[in-house]
Parts: structure tokens; sequence; C-alpha cells
């Protein structure tokens, strides 16, 4: 277009006209670009950084940082007593984190995100600044976000009008850093299951600044420690078990004897269910089905039951292990972080620790069997048809929507991943509407 | 027009790029039409494919990405426009003019915009300052608002905390001066001591961070030595303990009343902190500074210090209230029954209801102790809650206390099936006691807790010496049990011949449920087997035969009518002398019958379930 341009001489009156236009239009695509680089040195950046953003990028770092100012003029109402001493200390925050702030707004927009995210996701801070979270989040988890940014009014039945709402929930996110510590392109991102805790808050807009209210979402996002790449060193409070996908035992470090009682031999074969008190089994469900379809979950406190009596509280992040050829799921592997000592120790909870457990019942031991001797069949059969079909397993999954996507970023197991993926779509056509286009859009 | 020379010259090429170039718009386009991704994105993606095509023919590329290109183009105009449109909306000067601005303008009203803030902050006029799109300050308030937590830093070689964040003010209440310079140590529980003394010494710690290999996901056996490294700045930390906890309320008004209990109490207060972090050395010289104490530090020209964030964990409260939960909601409690209803799991709340040890019901079944009027109901609800996923509720029934006496319950239960192999795990069930005399009558709910302290106080004097309720109960309480077993059986004999991989978890659920009506009927027939002549051999034959249940059933449905009523009949007679035993006389002279008809026949039907089993 721009190529004819230049040719002097004399032109024809429509030809001036288009000429004068057309400077007029470069006149001012100089002025924009000028404008765009003056706002982006105003932006609190390093020169450099802020040299190198393109058009969008600055529109959207200058938003975000408007609409953070925003959000923090609002909250005045706090009192702010700082010291020099807690100033300097400010700074220790973010890294003192294992894991990074996110602010975003109702419509999902991320205003604001620690400079830390590079390090957990492989994305630059300022890539992701003012873009859409939903561009980041796997499809599967969409829904649950939206649902939580944007209450629906069916969903509650008394709606959270309350300033500050505590939020927990489960989130996976784009990542291009692999389990090794490579990082890879973009596209060919993987997914990483972040524990988000935090806040909503409804900021009001003053009478006086004009921006709208709106309601943001402020969370710190942890990644969970994938078992193969633990940065920090687990103390003797701590033990490390491995399960059948159905939660049995099937490895246990000997610390447990200290912590909780029992010899490794005690609990392998036996379901890792029967452990814990009843008056948690809401949670521990509620985790389990997150692990299953997330590939990654951490409870909260929960109570372990003790050997022979009581119980102690444990936390627990767990993790399925994907076979590396196969990359069908094949074992959860937990960190259980031991809270406390046993309490209650003199009150029996279940059969487990009555002593004789469970060899009075044989529904359990029928199980047991078929787990520990995999070619005895018996009252699984079930469960031995979907171990030779694996592929049924993805179907088993809890919440048929989610398909279990490995962590770890072998380009054959991603291409695998979208076999099974249409492999579920096909089975349940509900689940397919559930996730329209992830697939496409994932690879 | 210069693509149309290309066509005709490389025919075959030209072919090869079309095809190849059908498959990229198709997996553009969707991509497109979601709309959502960004214009950093976008262009980068268009020109990844580009390369690929240029390569070997760039004019096939133009023709075939025109489309989707000026598409793009036109979103990335759309999408600049709402920006400038947001941006004029967040600009106070903007926002009077009524009339849409254009472009420049909100651009340069932007500029002046944040010049104007630029100026009104101090922290960006410093000449110290980093600049970061977030102050620090900000930052450390959005992270307390999103965890409620505080910041210490500790010196690794005493423990003691050199710098707390104000937040402890409203995490554990204490004020931030109180804590500087103390010993960490003397606010941590006395049980975790040592496992923060292996975070901040980093000497005794296992070198297991890399507990599984990332390829073949098994586990490995770390033997790496580990010496000082551990110590070495930037080392993360992560780590549970518990810190003691200020109340601030108890002390304030038991000030005045009770100050040496409320001491007592308050050393008792602990609650779970999850504390990450990480070590850093400071150079001496700079600690002197800032902590005045350079002194002690002088042998070593860096000082290790742990620097963590400490975030009190939700649950904490309950951690807490724990012991307490007891107390205040005496009235309900939780069990868990294996498939066939045996206790697995009682809540120690139990023993104030019902007067009976944990130990005491676990691994017996619950059926023992139900009234034989609500054996129909529970067993049907048993058996609903085995193919449902929702929770059931059953009605009121009365359940056999320690002391002979009924208390009625009512429970809520549901089954947990095992998400991976989709069997049932166990059976969950919230009991409620329901007041007995009048449920409109406040002053029985208050009757009830009275009732229960004493029934435990007497547990305390009695139920020691006694072995658990089996033996007592001894051979009539087989029966009742075995109710739960063939409807654990029922389930299971129905997985086995439907587990033909195209029967969802669905379809039998359904098909039992039409069916239970004859199923109840031929369990409970089942149960009293050769106590009854009547009904001695068809019962029998359906526990023996397990397997031809199913054959066998056509024969029943004309006789079932009368099945389910000579059956159930039948129960009420066996039941009676074991639970309506001691309320009254008929039934205590049936305890005497049944036993004698039963003591016969008791080895066989142990062997029965051991034949059901086997199958």
């Amino acid at each position: 277009m721009e190529d004819t341009g230049g040719g002097g001489g004399c032109l024809s009156g429509t030809d001036q006209r288009k000429v004068r236009s057309r400077d007029a239009a470069r006149c001012r695509r100089s002025q924009e670009t000028e404008l765009f680089y003056e706002l982006a040195h105003t932006l609190p950046l390093p020169r450099r950084v802020s040299a190198d953003l393109d058009k969008a990028a600055i529109m959207r770092v200058t938003l975000s940082f408007l609409r953070m100012r925003h959000l923090r003029s609002g909250d005045t109402s706090e009192e702010r007593v700082t010291d020099g001493d807690e100033d300097t200390m400010d700074g220790f925050y973010p890294r003192a984190l294992a894991g990074f702030i996110m602010v975003m707004t109702e419509e999902g927009d991320m205003i604001y995100l620690g400079d830390s995210v590079d390090k957990h996701l492989g994305i630059q801070q300022l890539e992701l600044l003012g873009q859409s979270v939903y561009d980041f989040v796997h499809p599967c988890d969409q829904e649950e976000l939206r649902d939580l940014l944007v209450p629906r009014p069916g969903v509650f039945k008394k709606k959270p009008v309350q300033q500050h709402t505590e939020i927990t929930f489960f989130l996976r996110m784009k990542s291009t850093l692999t389990v090794r510590g490579r990082t890879v392109n973009i596209k060919s991102a993987t997914w990483k299951v972040l524990h988000c805790t935090g806040h909503m808050r409804v900021c009001s807009s003053d009478e006086d600044s004009s921006p709208p209210a709106g309601s943001f979402m402020t969370v710190l996002c942890e990644p969970i420690p994938h078992p193969s790449s633990v940065e920090f060193p687990l103390d003797r409070s701590t033990f490390l078990t491995r399960h059948s996908m159905d939660l049995r035992f099937t490895h246990c470090e000997g610390r447990v004897a200290e912590l909780v009682g029992y010899e490794p031999e005690d609990l392998i074969g036996k379901s890792a269910y029967e452990f814990h008190h009843a008056l948690d089994s809401d949670h521990v469900t509620k985790s389990l089905h997150i692990l299953l379809s997330k590939g990654q979950v951490c409870t909260s406190q929960y109570r372990f039951l003790a050997k022979s009596g009581g119980f102690v509280w444990a936390e627990t992040q767990a993790t399925v292990i994907y076979n590396n050829k196969t990359s069908q799921p094949e074992a959860v592997v937990c960190l259980n972080f031991i809270l406390s000592v046993v309490e209650q120790a003199d009150v029996v909870f279940s059969v487990e620790q009555t002593g004789c457990g469970l060899k009075s019942d044989p529904v359990s031991e029928a199980s047991e069997e078929t787990l520990c001797d995999s070619d005895n069949s018996s009252s699984g059969e079930l469960f031995q048809q979907l171990k030779e079909n694996p592929e049924d397993l993805l179907q088993l999954a809890p919440v048929s929507g989610d398909p279990i996507v490995p962590l770890t970023g072998h380009p054959h197991t991603l291409i695998h991943t979208v076999v099974l993926y249409h492999l579920v779509v096909s089975v349940s056509p509900e689940v397919g509407s559930l996730i329209p286009g992830s697939s496409t859009k994932r690879f | 027009m210069d693509s149309v020379c290309v066509l005709v010259v490389g025919d075959v090429l030209v072919e090869e790029n079309q095809s190849h170039s059908v498959s990229l718009p198709s997996l553009m386009t969707p991509t497109s039409a979601a709309g959502m991704t960004s214009g950093m994105e976008l262009p980068r993606k268009r020109k990844g494919s580009m390369d690929i095509s240029e390569g070997e023919d760039s004019q096939a590329k133009i023709k075939c990405f025109r489309e989707p290109h000026s598409q793009i183009e036109k979103r990335r105009r759309d999408k600049m426009n709402n920006l400038i449109d947001e941006l004029s909306a967040m600009i106070p000067t903007c926002n009077p003019m009524s009339r849409k601005l254009d472009k420049l303008t909100v651009l340069r009203m932007a500029v002046q915009h944040l010049k104007s803030l630029k100026g009104s902050t101090c922290s960006f006029a410093e000449a110290n300052y980093k600049p970061s799109f977030l102050p620090d300050d900000e930052l450390k308030h959005l992270i307390l608002k999103a965890a409620d937590g505080f910041l210490f830093v500790v010196g690794c070689d005493r423990g003691k905390i050199v710098f707390v964040s104000e937040s402890i003010n409203k995490t554990l209440n204490y004020s931030q001066t109180e804590l500087i310079g103390q010993s960490l140590f003397d606010y941590i529980h006395p049980k975790d001591m040592g496992k923060v003394k292996e975070q901040l010494s980093a000497s005794e710690l296992y070198p297991r961070e890399r507990l599984i290999d990332a390829k073949t996901g098994l586990q490995v056996q770390a033997d790496l030595p580990v010496g000082a490294a551990r110590l070495c700045p930037g080392a993360r930390r992560s780590f549970f303990c518990r810190m003691k906890y200020h109340k601030i309320s108890v002390k304030q008004e038991d000030k005045e009343f009770q100050s040496s209990t409320s001491k007592k109490k308050e050393s008792e207060k602990y609650c779970t902190v999850h504390c990450t972090g990480y070590i850093r050395s400071w150079p001496t010289s700079q600690l002197g500074e800032d902590g005045g104490e350079g002194e002690t530090d002088k042998d070593s020209s860096h000082f290790s210090c742990l620097v963590a964030v400490g975030r009190v964990h939700l649950h904490a409260v309950s951690l807490v209230n724990g012991a307490n939960e007891v107390l205040v909601k005496a009235t309900e409690f939780v069990t868990r029954y294996a498939m066939d209803g045996k206790f697995t799991f009682v809540d120690q709340r139990a023993t104030t209801v019902l007067g009976y040890l944990p130990q005491e019901l676990l691994g017996t079944s619950c059926y023992e102790y139900f009234h034989q009027d609500d054996l129909p109901h529970l067993a049907e609800r048993h058996r609903k809650v085995l193919r449902s996923k929702e929770k059931i509720e059953t009605h009121c029934y009365k359940f056999k206390t320690k002391h002979g006496s009924f208390v009625t319950l009512q429970s809520r239960m549901f089954s947990f099936i095992n998400p991976w192999t989709k069997e049932v795990e166990y059976i969950v069930s919230t009991n409620t006691v329901i007041s007995d005399h009048s449920p409109t009558d406040r002053s029985g709910d208050k009757a009830e807790p009275s009732s229960n302290s004493k029934a435990s106080e007497d547990d305390g004097n009695k139920s020691l010496p006694i072995i658990p309720g089996i033996s007592s109960a001894s051979s009539t309480m087989i029966y009742a049990g075995s109710i739960g077993t063939q409807i654990a059986n029922e389930l299971l004999d129905y997985n086995r011949m439907n587990s033909s991989p195209s029967s969802g978890n669905v379809s039998p659920f359904t098909v039992l449920k039409d069916k239970s009506p004859l199923q109840l009927a031929l369990s409970s027939s089942s149960v009293p087997n050769g106590e009854v002549a009547d009904l001695e051999m068809p019962g029998k034959s359906s526990s023996e035969e397990g397997e031809q249940q199913e054959l066998k059933r056509p024969q029943f449905p004309a006789g079932e009518s009368l099945m389910v009523e000579t059956s159930q009949l039948d129960m009420e007679n066996m039941m009676d002398p074991g639970l309506g035993g001691l309320s009254n006389d008929e039934a205590a002279m049936a305890v005497i019958m049944s036993l004698l008809e039963t003591d016969a026949d008791l080895g066989e039907a142990v062997v029965m379930d051991e034949i059901n089993w086997s199958l």
C-alpha cells in the first residue's frame, strides 16, 4: 500500500487527495505511536522493559495499572501504619511465598500478577497482565472459575453479600515449565495445578471517582509441588505414601511408624479411605474428586486415624503419577504432613484400630485379594476389566467433564491425550457438550 | 495477481500447498471463533503459520490467508478500540465529557493522568526506587488480603525472632514489639520444636527432595550427602508447625476474675501455621544496624536467617475446638458401615448416646441393635443407599442402647463409592437423636443430654469388665447381622453378573430398584433359615445357590405377596428374642424358645455364611 507513495510529479485531484489523506493518516499513526511509547514510559516499569512492549501490551498494562490503583484507593478504610522497619521488610513477602498473587476482575481480566509468576508458570508477568485469565485456564476449569467470579444467583441459596468472601479452589493453568525445569513454547504448554486461596471483594465506587464498581478476586496461587521436584527439605513429621489409583497403599515410608503408629506393612493393601475420621468424609471425598479430575490436590486439615486409637491431624498433598509410556494414570503419590501428635489416643474409632482389623469382614477381604494379587479374580472382576482396558478408566473419572491431563510435557503424551479425549467425548455425549472446542484450543 | 502465474507454473506444488493450507485454517478458525485469543497471541500465530508456507510458496499463502487475516486485523482493531474505551472510563478527565473521545485524545489524557499520579506518589520519585508494577507495601497488603499471614525473620542459629510483621497481630494476636528479640521456640508447640530446629539448621534433614523419578515415576532412594549446601542462601522451606495463639478476649476479661486459670488456658491454645520461605544470609555489619546486636554474631561474617510467611490455616479453628465438639453436639454422631452394615467407624459421641464404647460396636452389624419393627424399613434404606449416590434419610427408628432401652434415631446415609473402582467402600451415616417424648417439646431435648451423661457414667462403671456386645448377644444376633450380609451380597452378586463393560453404573441400579421388593422377600426369607419349617426350603436354596438366585427368581413371583408376608412375620418371630426381649413378656418367652430352637441350627447358619462368601 505504502510502497507506491513518494513519487512526486503532477497528480490529478483525486490522487492529490489520496496523498493528502495518506499523509494525514501517517501523521496520525506516528503521533499515536509516539503517544503509546510516552504512555509506556509513564508506567512504573524499568525503561528497558517498557520499551519492548507492543501497543496492545501497553494498553493492557496501563489498564491493569489503573484498575489496581482504583482497587487500592477503595481500600483506604483499613488503617495503614508503616514504620521504616516494616517498609524494608515488605520486599521479602513475594519471595517468601510459595506462589504468586493474582488479582482478577469479574470479567476474568488479570489486573495483577506477582512477578514471581514466571518462576511458577514460566510466563512473564507483563505477558499476562491485563489478559483474560480464561486464555490460560484449562477449559474444564473455566466454568468453575466463572461461577466464582460471577456467582450466578441460582447457584447459591444465600447471596454472598459480604464484602470479603473466602475462597479456595484448584485451577489448572498453562505452564511452560516442565517438571524437569525446562521451558517450552506457550503452544506446547502443559497444565499446572494451582491451589488458589483468597478473597472476593466488592469495590464500591465513590461518588467522585469515575470507574464503575466491580468485584475483584485476590488469590494466592500456590503450585502443588510435584513429588519428583520438591524444592524444600521434608522434616521428620512428613511421610510419603504411594497408592494405586483406587487409593490402596502400595508403598509407605517407615517414618509413618513414629508418627501414626502403623508399620508400613499394616497399611499396604489397605484402602486409604478407611483411615480418616468420618467427620472429615465430605472434605476428603471432595479433595479426592479434585485429585482425580485435575491431577493434583492438597487437602486442608483432616483427622488421620492412628494405629491403636485416636487420630492425628494431617494435611496431604497428592499427585497422580502417569505412566511414562502409556501416559495412563498409574499411581497416586501423597506427601503427608502430620501436624499433631496422636489426640484422644484412648478412643477407638474404627475397626482397623481394634486390632482384629478386617479379618472378620469378608467384603473388604475379598477386594483386598484382588488388589494384591492382580490375577486373582473374584468380586473385583469389574476392576480387572478396567485394568485391562485403561481407556475405560478415564470414563470413570468422577467428574466426567474433566479429563485427566498429564502434568509432564512429553510430546507423545499430549497426542495420546487427544485420542483419549475424543474417546471420552464419543462415549458420553453430555461430556462433549461441557467442553466445547477444548481440544482444539489446547493443541 | 501474481498468484495466478504461480498457480499455473507450479501445479503440483500448489496442490500440495492447498491441501496443507486447508488444515491450517481449520486449526485457526476455532480459536478465532472462540474470540478469546489475545492481541498478543494472534499475530504470533499468524506469523508462525506464514513461515511454514513461506518457504514453499509465498503466493498461495496470501490467497489462502487473506480472509482470516482481515478478520484477524478487524478483531485486533476492535479489541484495541475496546481497550481505548475502557481506558477512557478509567481516566477521570475523560469521563465528564459525554461524547466519545477519539483515540489520540484518550491516549494523551492517559499520559497526563499517569504523570500526575507519578507526581503525587512520593515513592515514584525516590532515588532508590526500583520501578515495579506495584509498590512493595501494596503487594504486602494484597498478600495479607489473600491469605491471613505474617512475615517473620528468624535467625538460624538460635531461633531468635529478628523481625515479625505487624500482621501477626491479626493472626496470632501478638503485638510486633512483644515478639521481636524473643526466641521463636518460646512460641512453638513443644512437640514441634525438633521439627522447626531441623528446618532452621537443616543439618539432620534427609535428602529426600527427589522423591520419585520424573521419568519412571518410581521411588528414588536418594543417597546424595547433604552438608552445608542446605543452608545456602535461597534454599526453600515449607513446613507446618503449631504456634501459640494469644487470646486477647480471654486475657482482658479474665484479668480481673481469674487470672491464674486464664494463664493456664492460654498456654494450651495453639494453631497450625504453614510456613513457607527461604534461607537468606545478611552480612553481620548490616544486621548490627537494624537489629542492634552485632556483638552476638561477631564470629561469622554472615548471619543466616529464615525469611518466611506464616499462614494460619483455615481449619485451625476445628483443631482448637476438636475436643469441644463432642460436648456441644451430643445429639448427633457419625458412623461408618461396611457394605453389609457392620460398624467400621464409630464417632466417640456415640458413647454418650448409645452407651456403647466404639470398640463394642465395631465389627458388629448395626442390625443387631435395631428394633424389629424398624428392620424392614432400614433394610430397604440400606439397599437403597447402596445403589444411590444421593444422601438417603431414614425415618425415625429405635436403636437399642447398652442398657437395653431404645433411643430414637434418624440417620442420613450415603454410600461412598471408590471413584476409581466404582465399588462401594463404605456407608457414612450421620445419626441424630430424636426426642422420644414429643417432638415439639423443647424440654425433651434438654432431657436428652442429661440422660446421656448418665448413660456414659454408667458406662464407665459397667462396660469395662464386660467384653464387647457380641458375646452377650450370642447366637441370635448372628441372624440379625446376616440381613446386612444378604443385602451386601445382593449387590455383589449383581455386580458380578453385570460386570460386562457395557453396563454403566446407572442401569443396574434402576433395574434393581424395580426388583427390590422381591429381593427383600428373598433376603429376609433366607435370614431365619431353619427356624420355621414352611420357609426352610426356599430360604436355604436362595442362600446356598446364590448364583442361581437369579434363575430361580422367575419361580417366585406367583407367590410373591405371600412371601413378603410370611417372611416378615417370620422375622418378627425371630427378632423378638434378641431385641424386644427385655421390653415385654411375650418376647421374653420367645427368647427362650428361639434360643432352644436355634442352638441346633447355629453351626449350620455359620456354614451358610461361608458358602455365600466363597461365591
